[in-house]
């Protein structure tokens, strides 16, 4: 359990490590016109890089040596300390809401240009307020239809966002909310 | 006598139909977001963004502003009457005004934070206006070295106050100057990090990170805790505001001065924004106040001092922001934003153009106008204005959201710019989970392609030696304490150490 435990907290040190060095492998090879005696487009990325290897690496020799007890933390923290904050409860966390929410967010964006704004985002809400615990499907269908509604009628009327309106039958289904708004 | 003069212009423009109406939204918007845990002033500025595409400047920077400076006074009614923190600079508030409302005094501990509020935003407001002209002469005389190590300055100071964990708060910077190198380097024309993909050719949009890591971030983050405000009360909607006395007043001008005047300083700081300003008050507050050594019990100043500060930081911040052009909060880079969206660039030249100067005047009259707003609305409406607390916070979510989608679509009308934000708001959770400060990281973003276009010149025009950075006079100066600023919480922790041990040996013995 303990070496899992170690293992999970060395592991976004360790990731970060590898996907810096690849990325300064990256900044070694920029495509640009190199002029004697000046310094090119990769300087400064490869010098954040180079700081951010230097660290990650520290991280994790120090973790994988057990020594994360004590770290050094910023003066606002000491403030807080020393004004005798008391310790706040941490609220529990689950995280399948969580990634319920990312794919969901994730689905509706792949959907958004296909099905249009205005069908996309109605059944998003819901299912994001679902995600997050409210369960009242009618008030949450008309909710959503309120807000869907709010937000044509903001941004495309008075905003002037074209927001997308769907391909085939949900075009068709966009146009006419648009009317009925009175945008045209 | 010339500031003065455009100050009398300024407010006059304020008192228009349109930016007077934009002013009052400004308030109630930044006082309904501030309320709201989960919700927060800068999240409030982001989504505000969209609505100013179409409007004329001196209204787009009013709403934003106005939506700023509200945001730091309204959480105190949560934090006083429920203790709720509407925002992590609410916290200081709950020891304090949180334990006199449970004495009794609810009343008077929303009076104290109301003339603190008054108090704190005049009084930088003020400051602002004097410094303003003097500031841009400095900065017209600004040279590269200079200016490197002015934005630098604000990167160590962002590091070295924010963080559980230094390391960490490294870290996170590094990410964030990383992620601002993506896409064309200015001054060779070659592609960066794009591996290819015509999204990332264009860089990424600090907005879009802010809106990503502050908004939808949040919103995954609070998914994860089942989005209950747990507690959550049943409004109260006797309570007043009673204010105190002129005597009581004048016990605690001390506590005022100090949070006024470290306010005030602190929000000219880059990346010290209006959370740390009200912590430091407090510390600052405990380790020398007065009834030090009683603070905690319900002491008025355990509540005016993180009030004066956090409100004062606001104007603080506007002027590295106008002067320089270098935003030192989140808040302040999504007003630069709007700046540059109407082709208005910030910093000294602002200064040197009549109908400029107007526009700039204003939006200093506006924080005037704005404070003394906030704090009617507050003394009048909020009772009204909590009621956004009995809003389901799944309902609330799933609109931030949508907002948050619409609002970064809304600027190119690019679907792109969405899939980032989405990214960013995977990242902005991921931050929270592995306990990364996600500030260090916004803050890389925002001035990290400043800080490398005044690095580069620098070295293009003084022939690759970085010595200039500490031979110069104003940029040694700045480079100096920018490193003492980093090494002392190593310092500290050094000898925090010591004393523990020494400690254990004497106990031992």
């Amino acid at each position: 359990m303990a070496a899992s435990t170690k293992a999970g907290r060395i592991a976004p040190y360790a990731i970060l490590l590898a996907a810096s060095a690849y990325l300064y492998y990256e900044a070694l090879h920029f495509d640009y016109a190199h002029v004697a005696g000046r310094i090119g487009p990769d300087a400064w990325p490869r010098m954040i890089l180079i700081l951010l290897i230097a660290l990650c690496a520290w991280q994790v020799l120090r973790l994988a040596l057990g020594r994360d007890a004590k770290s050094v933390q910023g003066i606002a923290q000491t403030l807080e300390a020393a004004a005798g904050a008391p310790a706040e409860d941490e609220p529990p966390h689950r995280a399948a809401p969580v990634w319920m929410g990312i794919a969901l967010t994730f689905a509706y964006l792949m959907l958004f240009e296909i099905i249009g704004f205005f069908t996309a985002s109605f059944f998003y809400l819901i299912a994001l307020m679902f995600v997050g615990g409210y369960r009242r499907p009618l008030p949450a269908m008309a909710l959503s239809f309120a807000v869907c509604v709010c937000f044509v009628l903001i941004f495309m009327k008075f905003v002037y966002v074209s927001l997308p309106l769907g391909r085939g039958p949900f075009l068709a289904l966009s146009v006419a909310v648009m009317r009925l708004l009175g945008i045209h | 006598m010339d500031t003065l003069h455009f100050l009398g212009i300024g407010l006059a423009h304020i008192f228009t139909q349109q930016n007077f109406t934009v002013l009052v939204i400004g308030l109630l918007v930044g006082m309904a977001v501030s309320i709201m845990p989960g919700l927060g002033l800068v999240m409030g500025v982001v989504l505000a963004l969209p609505f100013t595409y179409r409007m004329p400047i001196e209204p787009s920077i009013i709403l934003l502003t106005a939506i700023y400076v509200s945001g730091t006074y309204a959480g105190c009614f949560t934090a006083i009457l429920y203790r709720i923190p509407g925002e992590p600079m609410d916290v200081p508030l709950l020891w304090d005004g949180y334990a006199m409302a449970k004495a009794g005094q609810p009343a008077k501990a929303l009076g104290w934070a109301l003339v603190a509020a008054l108090t704190g935003g005049l009084f930088s407001s003020a400051v602002m206006v004097a410094l303003a002209v003097p500031m841009s002469n400095i900065a017209l005389s600004f040279g590269p070295p200079d200016y490197f190590a002015a934005v630098f300055f604000g990167l160590t100071t962002v590091v070295a106050l924010a963080g559980t964990s230094l390391v960490n708060s490294f870290i996170s910077l590094f990410i964030g100057l990383l992620v601002g190198t993506v896409g064309v380097d200015p001054i060779y024309g070659a592609y960066r990090f794009s591996f290819g993909s015509p999204i990332l050719e264009n860089g990424v949009s600090y907005v879009m990170v802010l809106v990503g890591m502050y908004g939808l971030g949040e919103v995954f983050n609070r998914l994860g805790q089942g989005l209950a405000l747990h507690g959550a009360p049943a409004v109260e909607t006797r309570v007043k505001t009673a204010f105190p006395s002129l005597s009581e007043l004048w016990a605690i001008r001390g506590t005022f001065l100090r949070s006024s005047l470290l306010g005030t300083l602190l929000g000219i700081v880059p990346g010290a924004g209006a959370t740390i300003t009200s912590f430091i008050s407090y510390g600052v507050e405990k380790q020398y106040g007065k009834r030090r050594d009683r603070l905690g019990s319900g002491l008025p100043e355990g509540i005016v001092a993180p009030q004066v500060g956090s409100t004062a930081s606001v104007a603080g911040h506007m002027i590295p922001l106008l002067t320089l052009g270098i935003p030192g909060s989140g808040a302040t880079a999504v007003i630069l934003a709007a700046f540059l969206l109407h082709g208005v660039q910030p910093g000294p030249m602002l200064f040197t153009d009549p109908a400029s100067k107007t526009v700039v005047y204003t939006i200093l009259a506006s924080l005037f106008v704005g404070v003394i707003g906030m704090c009617v609305l507050g003394f009048f409406w909020i009772r009204v204005v909590v009621k956004v607390l009995r809003i389901p916070q799944a309902v609330l979510s799933a609109i931030v959201v949508l907002f948050c989608i619409v609002g970064a679509y809304a600027d190119r009308n690019s679907v792109s710019d969405v899939w980032i934000i989405a990214i960013f708001g995977v990242l902005g959770y991921l931050f929270e989970k592995l306990r990364f400060p996600i500030a260090p990281m916004v803050l890389g973003v925002i001035l990290g392609p400043l800080a490398e276009n005044a690095y580069m010149q620098t070295m293009l025009s003084y022939h690759n030696d970085w010595t200039v950075f500490f031979r110069e006079g104003l940029s040694g100066t700045l480079m100096v304490i920018s490193l003492l600023a980093m090494c002392y919480p190593f310092v500290r922790h050094q000898l925090l150490q010591r004393q523990r041990a020494r400690a254990v040996r004497v106990v031992q013995r």
